[in-house]
């Protein structure tokens, strides 16, 4: 591995692999991956809700793995493949988990949404790979992916906050990715009909 | 016009799972300067010295503002209707600290990073007066009206009411709650030359936007441009130009260069308002059939020293229940907090917190259902107004509810269902929010290639506005959902009002369909495909129309409201103070239902803030320095994913055309309402245990919770010690807070 | 964040080599908490050596029977490694209840256990600090001071410590692994944490040139039957109110050994060896675990907020004494 090195206050030259494109810049060492994205790169679509990891907007996938990048210095991400949800759709046709979230209303303001995106995608790779969680009744038995329980899919994204709270929704997305028949994200309208 | 338009997956949806939705601070302008902001680090007092040598020197930085050179800002009239900012008070216009966290200086640099340290830099010297930010030890005057409207009234005389069959008074207490948006509030501001600005900035209320920083810069409206296309959420705390927006504004036109700054969560603490702090005293007198004798609502909140908002908690009180005799009064204390504002349902909801939590004391002391005692109760008209409720269907929502959640086969015992080795209780509570309308404009165009452009500056702030809006004239106009493009949150569109109070549906939803119904009268076709082929045939760009609804003018007639009902069921561990709510249904009765997808994910949200509210929501200040020690999202907690159960949504009624024409009274903010109440009446069912005061930590579910003994606590002798040799309340310089 | 300069450590020798040669460097792994810290400007470094892409990710078992974890080992890796999960559940449960599944993929076993408090008045330059600033004050002992110290305070500090993971390492007699200028050494996890004193401003004894380089496990076959209980104002995603990790090894009702560590009560983990002893030889009952709960907080000295903690400490103690003695099924 070459080694990087930077003198004080100078910018140093940093190539990021981001959504399969490499990307040369040149940014102080104290730049964070979201900003990088955001302010250098112009992929504003992981989102900055509090800076210090702790609501999951910033989230993108690196190597693989989801990660908050407001807490990531970009100078620390080079050789890595960075997945940001600008990166997920192929073409014009969405990733399964950004139908889902559509379909079930998984998203209103829309600010949280990319990382509860991608770290949805993470979390499917998660359970498929045998990951635990904290409330696994049995930690040497993780659940599989079509068993995955509503606690446990909830446990499992607690890492991303929404405050328009469309959790019900983003739950069920993601038992519709698993293959399970969530409720409908429609209420039940019991109110008369207009008048014709 | 006939059919429910039934569930429409969002229309900003694509744009929003795609990372393309661009907020505020996402919009790329070339030359952009960043702005940081340095806050006082003082709860109360005067900036004694400033010093900004070292920051100006810092790498990168480009200039830096303080009192001592402010940038040049006009006095608006303030007045709601020409001009209206949240604090009345100017950035930079004196030395004085008001609050912990008050803007004191902004460090323009070409960078983020630099900003932000530069902003560290500057060294700030205090003369310090001891703030005043207890609630229990400010002092409360009567509160001044509410948006014109008395916060006090009495009919009957409920002193005099000695022959009551059961009397319960009780005082009911809630916290400093933080509006939070998940997105930080922002601005980018760029003026072309000194008279012409545009802004990007998450505003709930475009229009008013646009004329308020044409009046702090004193320019015509129409040479200053919002534009707003999306915004992360705002709950009330963006519908009017905060300090900090003001200040950009002002800086980017002394330096004729765009700048953008953005707010940290710590600076959001309390320079983008909150809710204030709230304590309320309600007295319930009834006879032994229940029937309600008297109400007596007093409420006590805060406001800062540099701006007045009042929690208008009482205006429920003359709409839920009939009482022969009724009073209310509010009361104000100005404390070192930073300015309150409005929050989802700013009034309602903490009001439905004491009076449904009250209601449900009154329903134990009667033995009686609290489902009946509410039934039993109901008013058909508002007792202040003195006006009839339009298409209230209360009655419904307890029915409907108390059916679907299974309610009769609830115990009639505190303590009297175990499940797991845990504490099961059912809770239920009424919901309420008054119908708003406002002014508002739409334009149709109908284009040859077989679509619809719909046109509005009102915009969508994750209500679902969007979708309303293009479900709405798909419906008019007889076409799919998918025809439909519909362009919001630009002042150059032509005014859609404000997406605030509920009211973005009641206002804009009439304007689209008359937008529509004219556009087809002037092509002379019944719908939309004739008239497509008539304008092909024309060889002309568009059929446009523009339409404006507005309320109803002349002698009012009804009072509007909406009204619902929530069911829970809590389960408490209460060795260990832990809560958890298993089962959630509302049913609310608001008028037509738009979208059933996008109305049953707003009450959903509004529950959802409730539930925040009812277990964890609290910001504090430390009491001797006056400095928020609740200031992110790690301190400030909001319900995770894991906090929240299926929330099951049924809506009940009929359209509400004595309101507009689409039936339709908004559905924004009633799903908060009653929510803390239901989930501390629950808890009163699983545990015998009433708190009153929110969030319910678990230090008031724990069971058994001794009184503090002498083995636990420090000798006071020792404490006393402790807070003389105390240095910390002494200080008076230092660091700036800036992060 | 201030600036400052970046450098690759080519392995342990050189990183640490580096670090003497600068006394304002840091070194840098994960960085969740680091890169945190930089942006309130707790820690104004002149440069950041990275030492995350050194190899000390290796998770081996060790001639004993016990566990040698390399300090740059992921909390996600720790929690998900087999041998983990079936020996020490309680250490995987407590990583899996702290922060969240994305700093935990990121967050190293080292920076873990390098974790500073999250006390709001230390986290927020607008407040003294003694730890910050030593000798400016500590606004939290008149302040708001809900979820501070019970255990080992002093009128310095009543800051606690925040990590999960420690908790449970404390209990489980963990060591750590360290490599510095004079060489490696070995520290014993109880002695590796500090309780404030009138040097609030130091948190450990690792001296600042020095790298963890592991933390090792002995073996210990009735941590199986370990649990860990954590109890907080959020049901995820939260700091602990009061967190336990206990474990209990019974022969025919009677405790033969246990082992009791406590989070959210101290500057440190608060391993409680009088519990401890009070315990072995007993019956395992309720009013058995109900006294050594007493027993664990009877020094406890609370502040005007934080009373509730000693009644909640004490019942999640019984609670999790209870919940291992009958297997360790949560």
């Amino acid at each position: 591995m070459e080694v990087t090195q930077s003198t004080v206050s100078g910018a140093v030259a940093v190539t990021l692999n981001v959504n399969g494109k490499k990307r040369s810049l040149a940014i102080e060492p104290r730049v964070t991956l979201l900003d990088t994205l955001r302010e250098h790169l112009g992929l504003t679509g992981s989102k900055k809700g509090c800076d210090h990891g702790q609501c999951g907007a910033c989230t993108v996938l690196v190597d693989g793995q989801r990660v908050y990048s407001c807490l990531a210095l970009a100078v620390m991400q080079e050789g890595k493949e960075i997945v940001t949800i600008e990166g997920l759709a192929k073409d014009d046709v969405l990733h399964p988990v950004q139908a889902a979230f559509i379909d079930n209303d998984g998203l209103q303001c829309g600010y949280c949404t990319p990382g509860q995106i991608c770290a949805t995608v993470a979390l499917l790779d998660e359970v498929k790979q045998g990951s635990s969680s904290a409330i696994t009744p049995n930690l040497e038995h993780p659940p599989q992916l079509a068993e995955l329980s509503e606690a446990e899919i909830k446990e499992r994204l607690s890492g991303n906050l929404c405050r328009c709270s469309a959790y019900n929704g983003i739950v069920a997305a993601v038992q519709q990715l698993v293959g399970q028949t969530p409720p409908s994200a429609a209420a039940d309208v019991m109110v008369k009909e207009m008048p014709a | 016009m006939s059919k429910v338009m039934g569930a429409v997956n969002r229309k900003d949806g694509r744009a929003k799972v795609t990372g393309n939705a661009t907020y505020a601070a996402e919009h790329q302008i070339p030359g952009l300067l960043h702005g940081y902001l340095v806050t006082a680090s003082i709860g109360s007092g005067q900036i004694k010295s400033i010093d900004t040598s070292q920051a100006e020197k810092a790498k990168g930085v480009v200039a830096v503002f303080t009192h001592k050179n402010p940038p040049k800002i006009f006095k608006p009239s303030n007045n709601f209707i020409s001009s209206k900012i949240y604090e009345a008070r100017l950035p930079l216009s004196d030395a004085q600290v008001h609050y912990g966290g008050q803007i004191i200086g902004l460090v323009v640099a070409d960078t983020f990073e630099q900003a932000k340290h530069a902003a560290h830099l500057v060294k700030v010297e205090y003369e310090t007066q001891s703030p005043l930010t207890e609630f229990q030890k400010a002092t409360f005057k009567e509160a001044p009206p509410f948006m014109g409207e008395e916060l006090k009234f009495e009919k009957g005389n409920v002193a005099t009411v000695n022959n009551a069959a059961v009397k319960i008074e009780a005082t009911y207490t809630t916290t400093t709650e933080l509006n939070a948006p998940m997105e930080p509030h922002a601005i980018i501001a760029q003026w072309q030359g000194a008279d012409a600005l545009t802004i990007y900035e998450p505003t709930q209320w475009v229009m008013g936007s646009q004329r308020t920083y044409a009046e702090l810069f004193g320019l015509p409206a129409e040479r200053v441009r919002i534009i707003t296309p999306y915004l992360g959420g705002g709950f009330g705390s963006k519908a009017m130009p905060w300090p900090h927006g003001i200040l950009c504004a002002a800086v980017a036109r002394h330096l004729q260069r765009p700048v953008k700054v953005v707010l940290s969560r710590r600076q959001m603490t309390v320079n983008a308002g909150h809710r204030s702090e709230t304590e309320q005293t309600i007295g319930l007198a009834a006879a032994a059939d229940g029937k309600l004798m008297a109400i007596a609502h007093d409420v006590k909140s805060s406001t800062s020293p540099v701006d007045t908002f009042t929690e208008p908690c009482t205006r429920v009180t003359p709409v839920m229940y009939s009482a022969p005799n009724l009073r209310y009064a509010q009361e104000l204390a100005i404390m070192n907090v930073g300015t309150p504002t409005f929050m989802r349902a700013p009034g309602e909801n903490p009001g439905m917190w004491a009076l449904e939590s009250a209601m449900d004391e009154l329903a134990w002391s009667l033995k009686l259902d609290p489902v009946e005692l509410r039934l039993r109760n109901q008013t058909q008209e508002h007792q202040h107004q003195n006006l009839p409720f339009s298409a209230k269907h209360f009655t419904d929502c307890l029915k409907v509810g108390a059916e679907r959640f299974g309610w009769k086969d609830r115990s009639r015992q505190v303590r009297s269902l175990l499940r797991d080795g845990q504490l099961v209780g059912w809770g239920m509570a009424g919901a309420t929010f008054p119908a708003l309308q406002g002014v508002a404009t739409v334009k149709v165009r109908l284009l040859p290639d077989s679509t619809v452009h719909v046109l509005t500056a009102g915009n969508d702030m994750g209500t679902g506005a969007y979708t309303m809006v293009a479900g709405v004239a798909a419906e008019t106009l007889g076409v799919s959902v998918e025809k439909v493009r519909v362009e919001m949150g630009d002042s150059q569109l032509p005014d859609g009002g404000m997406a605030g109070g509920s009211m973005m549906t009641a206002s804009l939803a009439p304007a689209v369909i008359k937008a529509c119904q004219d556009v087809l009268k002037s092509a002379d076709c019944n719908d939309a495909t004739d008239a497509w082929a008539a304008l092909r045939q024309s060889g002309r760009a568009a059929f446009e129309a523009t339409a404006t609804s507005a309320p109803p003018e002349g002698e009012k007639k009804w009072a509007f409201q909406s009204w619902g009902a929530h069911f829970c069921e809590v389960t408490v561990d209460e060795e260990i103070g832990r809560l958890q709510i298993t089962r959630w249904l509302s049913v609310m009765d608001i008028g037509r239902v738009m979208n059933a997808k996008t109305a049953a994910s707003q009450v959903r949200g509004g529950v959802i803030m409730g539930i925040g509210q009812a277990l964890m929501e609290e910001c504090l200040l430390d009491p001797n320095i006056g400095y928020p020690v609740v200031y992110d999202l790690a301190t400030y907690h909001f319900p995770s994913h894991a906090d929240i159960p299926r929330i099951d949504v049924v809506f009940v009624g009929e359209p509400d055309l004595n309101f507009n024409l689409a039936g339709a009274r908004g559905v924004g903010e009633i799903g908060i309402t009653g929510v803390s109440a239901v989930i501390a009446n629950a808890v009163y069912h699983a545990t015998g245990k009433r708190i009153r005061s929110l969030p319910l930590t678990p230090e008031k579910l724990m069971a058994d919770f001794r009184a503090l003994t002498a083995d636990e606590t420090r000798d006071a002798q020792e404490m006393k010690e402790l807070i003389a040799s105390n240095k910390s309340h002494e200080r008076v310089a230092g660091h700036s807070q800036n992060v | 964040m201030n600036n400052f300069s970046y450098s690759r450590a080519t392995s342990v020798q050189n990183a640490v080599q580096r670090a003497s040669t600068d006394k304002n460097a840091m070194f840098i792994a994960g960085g969740t908490n680091l890169v945190d810290r930089l942006k309130v400007f707790l820690d104004e470094p002149s440069q950041l050596i990275d030492v995350s892409r050194l190899e000390m990710k290796q998770l081996e078992p060790l001639a004993s029977g016990g566990l040698r974890i390399g300090s740059l080992v992921t909390n996600t890796a720790l929690a998900d490694a087999p041998e983990v999960r079936r020996n020490y559940p309680m250490l995987a449960r407590a990583i899996l209840s702290g922060a969240s599944q994305q700093i935990r993929n990121v967050a190293t076993v080292g920076g873990n256990i390098l974790q500073r408090t999250r006390c709001p008045y230390y986290y927020d330059t607008a407040f003294p600090c003694n730890k910050r600033e030593p000798d400016s004050g500590c606004p939290a002992l008149t302040g708001i001071n809900r979820t501070h110290a019970l255990l080992g305070a002093s009128d310095q500090c009543v800051a606690v410590h925040p990590s999960d993971m420690c908790v449970a390492l404390a209990a489980l007699d963990a060591v750590v692994e360290v490599t510095g200028p004079k060489g490696k050494r070995q520290i014993p996890f109880g002695d590796f944490h500090r309780l404030p004193g009138n040097t609030p401003e130091r948190d450990t004894n690792l001296e600042p040139e020095e790298l963890i380089t592991a933390i090792l496990l002995p073996p210990l076959p009735f941590a199986k039957s370990g649990v860990y209980l954590k109890l907080r104002d959020r049901a995820s995603y939260a700091f602990a109110l009061i967190s336990v990790a206990a474990a209990v090894d019974l022969a025919e009702e009677q405790i033969k050994d246990v082992r009791l560590a406590i989070g959210g009560v101290a500057h440190k983990p608060w391993r409680s060896q009088e519990a401890e002893q009070f315990l072995i030889g007993k019956a395992a009952n309720a009013a058995t675990f109900e006294e050594a709960a007493k027993i664990a907080l009877q020094s406890a000295k609370p502040l005007a907020h934080n009373r509730f903690k000693v009644e909640l400490a004490k019942r999640a103690i019984k609670r999790s004494l209870m919940l291992s003695a009958a297997g360790g099924v949560v």
